[in-house]
């Protein structure tokens, strides 16, 4: 391994700001998987829950304390590849495992409670939250935060200050969860849930602009991010070489994502799971949503 | 409730083994005094941190990459990792001088060097970098094996390189990032706890009742 490589895999920027959250998050997930297990007999934490937010977790960590995050301030290119993490892998991984039912259950019971009544279709914050938070809103706010930030005079203004980095990276993460929710249908399910169809063309729908970026920023003809002019250069990339490969980055294995999320859609509107849920609406012995049967089960023992 | 409980106390132990020095030390890069600026066999990049600069706490960041001959750009050169640097400061009114290594270990990116320093008063100081490339072994050549960068032997019998700039350091201000941090390490830390302590007699109850 060559010394420059050694030193960039021994670059860790070990925050505790960001590790004591994940490492909470994790430890409450965990917490509450284990106790939903044990209620459930394992029927809603089950293991591929708890590994997809594992991962997802990993998948923050890596992006936000391992290298990437501290050569990304000297490569566009890595940077892009951070962003996409934080933008397109992490939160599906998260909303993948249905994470809010397992946390109701890391809760002490009247606490418990009270979160989930906030939820009820009927209460004021429902509403609130149901509109502000809509796919009619979801779309655009994600779309306006990736492009926001990518404007030259906003993102120099990140690199060149700590503080604005991490504001950034909170809105990539808060609208990617936001964007995601709706494809994956994570619980609290507040919003009147999409057809499998509707969610695939919400997610296609975010290609042309994510393309869109991807090439004006590959095909740009002079720098456009004028601070990795002020950085050493790594690995012989050059300023301009470094935009083109981040430009790809986010083009090609960035439009795959949405691609790669439509076609599971897909697959499952063509495997009838959409009329199998709706026969269950109906039927008189449909399974119980986690958390109603901890209220349940709490009230009755009251 | 054994695993929960082993759990918290690795979370716990966790977060009180990072030590609020390595984290609340400086993150990002800082102000920038000289980009890419050809000295002898190099190109210097010289960033100071916290910004502004204060009393009591005051990094200097120095980046090296290869002055390559005919290079109009100054970015063909690699990154120069095996150098020996030094940093003087000299307080122009009273004549305090404070002197330090700049190395690796102290850096969060490890291809820059770090020098840290507590300048004791506020006003300008003058900033020398000081360059000199490592001495080579009897028969041995710099190639990509020692290093990533690809200078000749024989370096070391030159001059050192020497870059300068001033800066001004202003007093002291209230470390509100400390406080913060601190203060959310300590709401984290009572939040999982008191997690903890009122999830317990709960799971005993019901999972005894069931």
């Amino acid at each position: 391994m060559s010394p420059l490589t050694r030193a960039l895999l021994l670059s860790w920027d070990l925050r505790l700001e960001i590790l004591a959250p994940l490492a909470v998050l994790g430890a409450l997930h965990f917490a509450g998987w284990l106790r939903l297990r044990r209620r459930s007999h394992g029927r809603f934490a089950n293991g591929w829950r708890l590994t997809s937010y594992t991962a997802g977790i990993l998948v923050l960590a890596l992006a936000l304390l391992s290298p990437i995050e501290v050569v990304s301030a000297q490569l566009f290119s890595v940077h892009m590849a951070q962003h996409l993490l934080l933008v397109m892998i992490a939160p599906p991984l998260l909303l993948l495992a249905n994470p809010f039912p397992t946390f109701l259950w890391a809760l002490p019971a009247d606490l418990r409670v009270a979160v989930a009544a906030a939820f009820r279709p009927r209460r004021a914050l429902t509403r609130i939250v149901r509109k502000a938070t809509g796919p009619g809103v979801a779309w655009p706010l994600y779309l306006l935060i990736f492009f926001g930030w990518h404007d030259s005079s906003a993102y120099s203004l990140a690199l060149r200050f700590e503080s604005v980095h991490e504001l950034e990276h909170i809105s990539f993460l808060g609208a990617a969860m936001l964007f995601w929710w709706h494809v994956t249908g994570a619980t609290p399910g507040i919003h009147p849930k999409l057809a499998l169809w509707m969610r695939a063309g919400y997610v296609l729908a975010m290609i042309p602009p994510n393309m869109l970026l991807g090439v004006a920023l590959s095909f740009a003809e002079t720098p456009v991010y004028p601070y990795y002019q002020t950085v050493p250069r790594l690995y012989g990339l050059s300023v301009m070489d470094d935009q083109i490969w981040g430009g790809l980055i986010m083009w090609i294995p960035g439009s795959m994502m949405y691609v790669i999320a439509a076609l599971a859609l897909l697959a499952r509107l063509l495997m009838g799971a959409e009329q199998e849920a709706g026969r269950r609406k109906t039927s008189p012995y449909r399974r119980p949503h986690p958390p109603v049967v901890g209220i349940a089960v709490f009230e009755n023992q009251r | 409730m054994a695993g929960p409980k082993r759990l918290f106390a690795l979370l716990m132990l966790l977060i009180c083994m990072l030590s609020p020095g390595r984290v609340l030390a400086h993150g990002g890069v800082g102000i920038q005094h000289l980009n890419n600026e050809p000295a002898g066999p190099y190109r210097v990049y010289v960033w100071s941190d916290p910004e502004p600069p204060q009393v009591g706490e005051y990094h200097v960041i120095i980046a090296l990459t290869e002055n390559i001959a005919g290079d109009a750009t100054g970015l063909a050169g690699g990154p120069v990792l095996d150098a020996y640097v030094s940093v003087e400061m000299a307080h122009q009114d009273s004549g305090t001088t404070l002197s330090a290594r700049a190395s690796h270990d102290d850096a969060l990116n490890k291809l820059f060097y770090t020098a840290t320093f507590a300048p004791p008063s506020k006003g300008i100081w003058s900033v020398q970098v000081r360059i000199a490339a490592p001495a080579c072994e009897d028969g041995e050549s710099r190639d990509a094996e020692n290093g990533s960068s690809t200078l000749p032997c024989g370096l070391e019998l030159l001059d050192p390189v020497v870059v300068g700039f001033e800066d001004e350091i202003l007093p002291k201000a209230f470390p509100w990032r400390a406080v913060l941090s601190a203060l959310l390490s300590v709401i984290l830390m009572a939040g999982a706890g008191l997690l903890y302590w009122k999830t317990q007699p709960l799971t005993t109850d019901h999972c005894g009742s069931q």
